[in-house]
């Protein structure tokens, strides 16, 4: 039994590309290739298809132009290289406190090893001095003449 | 675009070493993808602002995670998920959505088209319709399978849905798009009557 042409613009909207071609064994397929109406449709719907993938492309062409996958880099984790150092140089000064719990003399820090280098490395070049309530107090100059780094410790 | 056929020998072997570290073969795998991640990011923001925003996302994810691709299933798969994620993730925030579909209402597509005044009428509507009326996974459906030749299994596993699901929401894509696409055409209809 023949396929009407209602019923096969039902189907066309929802039949997969091929059969809109004609290709294949359906009867949606056979209709579309011997009606002429019904292919002019299937035709039209898979030229506006095309068109409505051509125009996807061109606007997805458009999405920054300048991206390169090679510019995109995963960024070290700033708070490492900041933090590392900086928690080296002071397991290195705790090493370095006074025994004696009277003692107010400034105990010079040591050198910041090789690897502490910028920021920490100057940060660590600091005081160490002992309060009246036993606190345990490093001073800690910067190189901006502005910003002094106190830190109390128990 | 690209399919998932694609894969020549020369890629499989850019991937490979890609997955060990080499980080000329990633840059040469990403950039072979990059067209394909951009439509991907296009589809599923309906905006180029944030589709962009999309794609960067979702490179990053892919320079951090290719060591852990175990091509359990393939890279397109596999980049498609991490666009989709990064999609997700933009839109997980209802306003952004709702304030990236305004922009695009209020024209902002207008310099991204080529599309000259004779097609003006006929593709605007269309692709506005295809990204304001679709949801997300009618939309994804419909690229993969009907506008780049993925299988519709294929399709379904990249946007991670059961196949006979996928399949729902294809047909709903397809039926939507083209019964307003033969309305527009009367002409083609009319002997039906």
């Amino acid at each position: 039994m023949k396929m009407r042409c209602s019923e096969a613009v039902e189907l066309l909207l929802e039949a997969d590309v091929a059969e809109l071609d004609g290709t294949g064994d359906s009867a949606l397929a056979a209709h579309v290739r011997r009606c002429d109406p019904c292919r002019a449709r299937a035709a039209q719907i898979l030229s506006v298809t095309g068109d409505l993938s051509d125009a996807l492309d061109d606007l997805a062409t458009r999405i920054a132009p300048t991206l390169d996958p090679a510019d995109v880099r995963v960024r070290p984790r700033v708070h490492w290289r900041v933090l590392v150092p900086l928690a080296a140089a002071g397991i290195g000064a705790l090493m370095l406190l006074p025994k004696g719990p009277d003692s107010f003399a400034p105990v010079p820090f040591a050198e910041p090893p090789a690897w502490a280098s910028g920021e920490a490395g100057r940060v660590a070049r600091g005081v160490m001095v002992q309060s009246d309530l036993h606190e345990k107090i490093a001073v800690l100059p910067t190189q901006n003449p502005d910003i002094t780094v106190v830190w109390f410790m128990d | 675009m690209d399919g998932a056929q694609d894969h020549g020998d020369g890629l499989e072997r850019w991937i490979a070493a890609a997955r060990v570290g080499d980080r000329e073969a990633l840059d040469r795998v990403l950039r072979h993808y990059l067209p394909a991640v951009r439509r991907w990011a296009l589809v599923h923001t309906g905006d180029r602002d944030d589709a962009e925003d999309v794609v960067q996302r979702a490179l990053m994810a892919a320079f951090r995670g290719i060591r852990k691709f175990r091509e359990e299933s393939s890279l397109p798969t596999w980049l498609y998920r991490i666009t989709l994620n990064a999609s997700r993730e933009l839109y997980r925030n209802r306003k952004a959505r709702t304030r990236a579909l305004e922009r695009y209402r209020r024209g902002a597509e207008d310099e991204a088209g080529t599309v000259s005044e004779e097609d003006d009428s006929e593709l605007r509507p269309l692709v506005r319709k295809f990204l304001e009326e679709l949801t997300e996974r009618q939309r994804g459906m419909m690229d993969l399978v009907d506008l780049q030749g993925y299988t519709p299994a294929e399709a379904a596993e990249m946007l991670g849905l059961n196949p006979n699901t996928a399949r729902v929401h294809l047909l709903r894509a397809r039926r939507h798009m083209r019964a307003s696409l033969l309305a527009r055409k009367p002409h083609v209809l009319e002997d039906l009557r």
